[in-house]
């Protein structure tokens, strides 16, 4: 291919650049990369987010997702093509920086599985033809990735989840889902920071709060976090 | 001290930011052009807290004197059953009751109260966000009954004069209320939208149906299929037009999720997020597609407009000084003498 091809569409598919830098909005910008979910699209989300702040030092809003992120600026005080210009310079990332999150240890989050703290986890184990230990075993098995923190303030999205853990969700949401409550879903695994509907499996609940507004930090979990879940036995 | 809080109160300043990344929506006043009017016909700083009232219907008592306006809908508005126009601002005394009718146009109501409604900051700001239960006052709706600290203005500073800052004749006319037409600009999935989706979707209005709230406004009306559903969630805007999988429209509000897995046919421009504040269930309203570029040249257009009530205020300030009920219109600047 000769040199005239614009260099976006080799950053395109690297991974270190994303597919499009585009307004949604007269206040928002999105950022989005190729390709399905997986941990690496998403940790490029993440080192996005932090070269972008680092960029433009203040007057924005980053909200990061699976595979991409939104720039929320004032169009009153900042000029669209700007901001663009200096989101556009942030790429590709350097394959050196960011990915401060690796470094991080995990956040460990105790668990109280099954019972009444995990009403789903036997019939999570029989869907997916394994024992309640064996389906606790593999949910504390290994670390996960917090892709993003939505539907609820300090809700994590958190994956992937081991292959013999994925199954679809609940036929039917639940109208309430308890404050605390640890639960499954396709490849994901999340915890419910406040009661509310919800139509994941809930294998156990967690006596930590994730969330509560009167901290400095109300969110106990961020995107590009890693999460351990401990056993911390039965209650019951 | 709310008397009656009408179908639905909650205080709400311009909203919450810099919390979006956990989940925290910005909340708010949904028509932040009344509530900042409001507040500058006041006095104020145009990020004050005031009361968003749904639907008017509404009575206060205040226990110190006050400069208040109210902004917003259409509607009749009294103080001790003696009319007050709304859009001005206007005076009380210790004990006496505001009371709100039904809005004639539009649907929310806004009072604004010099030096604002005083409840705690929560992550930097006074805003009610119903579904976390925090903000505002005590993280909910207000009932009968609830005494609001108040912030301390101007008004109460001066003596048994009562003053209060003036519009300067300038009576300013909420057209906006009338207006039945939204743009949008193209959203993250517009292109998952087939032509004759979209051409629907532009060409035919829609309907605002009761099951909606401060989260979103669902609408009636011809369905808009995407081609495709399956999209990974993505942070979804303040006036987020999304299409269920099925076509269904609902345009997402400040109260709405940060992140959604509904294809995004478009956002509404933020200057006409309060127009769509000011619709009511039932009626009905027309999407029209816009540039983005256009978006941001009319909310510039719109915060000059907020700014021409500011003005009095940097320059020097207007007062009406009311004595034995005649008004005398007073305009006080600094002249620059030194002391003495």
């Amino acid at each position: 291919m000769p040199n005239s091809n614009p260099p976006s569409h080799k950053w395109a598919t690297d991974g270190r650049s994303p597919k499009r830098i585009v307004a949604v909005g007269d206040d928002a910008i999105l950022v989005e990369f190729n390709g399905e979910l997986s941990e690496a699209v998403n940790r490029a989300v993440h080192d996005s987010a932090s070269s972008i702040a680092a960029r433009l030092n203040g007057g924005i809003e980053i909200v990061p997702a699976y595979r991409s992120l939104m720039v929320y600026y004032d169009p009153l005080s900042m000029g669209y093509d700007e901001i663009h210009r200096a989101i556009s310079q942030c790429f590709p990332l350097s394959l050196k920086g960011g990915n401060e999150a690796n470094l991080k240890a995990a956040i460990e989050i105790p668990v109280f599985y099954g019972g009444s703290d995990g009403p789903d986890l036997t019939s999570v184990a029989e869907a997916l033809g394994l024992s309640e230990a064996e389906v606790v075993r593999l949910h504390t098995g290994i670390e996960y990735l917090v892709y993003m923190v939505g539907f609820l303030p300090g809700f994590p999205y958190m994956g992937k989840l081991p292959d013999e853990l994925i199954l679809p969700r609940r036929g039917e949401p639940r109208v309430k889902v308890p404050k605390g409550a640890v639960a499954i879903a396709h490849t994901q695994t999340g915890i419910y920071p406040k009661a509310s509907p919800g139509g994941w499996h809930l294998i156990g609940r967690t006596p930590v709060d994730l969330f509560d507004s009167e901290r400095r930090e109300p969110a106990l979990l961020s995107p590009g976090d890693r999460v351990r879940f401990l056993a911390v036995g039965d209650r019951r | 001290m709310v008397l009656s809080p009408g179908l639905m109160s909650t205080v709400q300043d311009l909203g919450r930011f810099g919390w979006r990344h956990l989940g925290v929506p910005v909340s708010g006043a949904l028509d932040t052009y009344a509530l900042q009017s409001g507040n500058y016909l006041v006095g104020n700083e145009g990020h004050r807290a005031g009361i968003e009232i749904t639907m008017g219907m509404a009575e206060f008592e205040f226990g110190a004197p006050a400069v208040c306006a109210v902004t917003g809908a259409d509607v009749s508005v009294s103080v001790d059953e003696e009319e007050v126009p709304c859009w001005q601002p206007f005076l009380l005394r210790a004990g006496q009751r505001v009371t709100i009718g039904r809005p004639r146009l539009g649907f929310r109501v806004y009072l604004a109260v010099d030096g604002g409604i005083d409840v705690p900051v929560v992550l930097g700001s006074r805003s009610t966000l119903l579904r976390g239960g925090f903000g505002g006052h005590e993280g909910r709706t207000l009932r009968s009954g609830d005494v609001l600290p108040l912030g301390g203005g101007t008004g109460r500073n001066l003596s048994s004069r009562r003053w209060y800052s003036d519009l300067s004749g300038a009576v300013y006319s909420p057209n906006y209320l009338a207006q039945s037409f939204i743009r949008f600009v193209p959203g993250a999935q517009h292109h998952f939208f087939p032509d004759a989706a979209l051409q629907a979707f532009t060409g035919n209005s829609y309907r605002l149906s009761p099951a909606s709230d401060r989260m979103g406004l669902r609408m009636e009306g011809p369905r808009v299929v995407p081609e495709r559903a399956d999209i990974l969630s993505d942070p979804v805007p303040t006036g987020g037009i999304q299409s269920t999988g099925d076509g269904l429209v609902a345009v997402m509000l400040a109260d709405g999720q940060t992140t959604g897995g509904y294809p995004k046919i478009g956002t509404v421009i933020r200057a006409d997020l309060p127009v769509l504040a000011q619709k009511r269930p039932g009626d009905q309203v027309h999407f029209n597609l816009v540039q983005h570029r256009e978006g941001r040249g009319l909310l510039k257009l719109q915060a000059d407009l907020l700014d021409k009530l500011r003005l009095p205020t940097e320059r020097g300030r207007q007062f009406l000084l009311s004595i034995d009920g005649q008004g005398f219109r007073v305009f006080v600047s600094d002249v620059g003498l030194d002391d003495g």
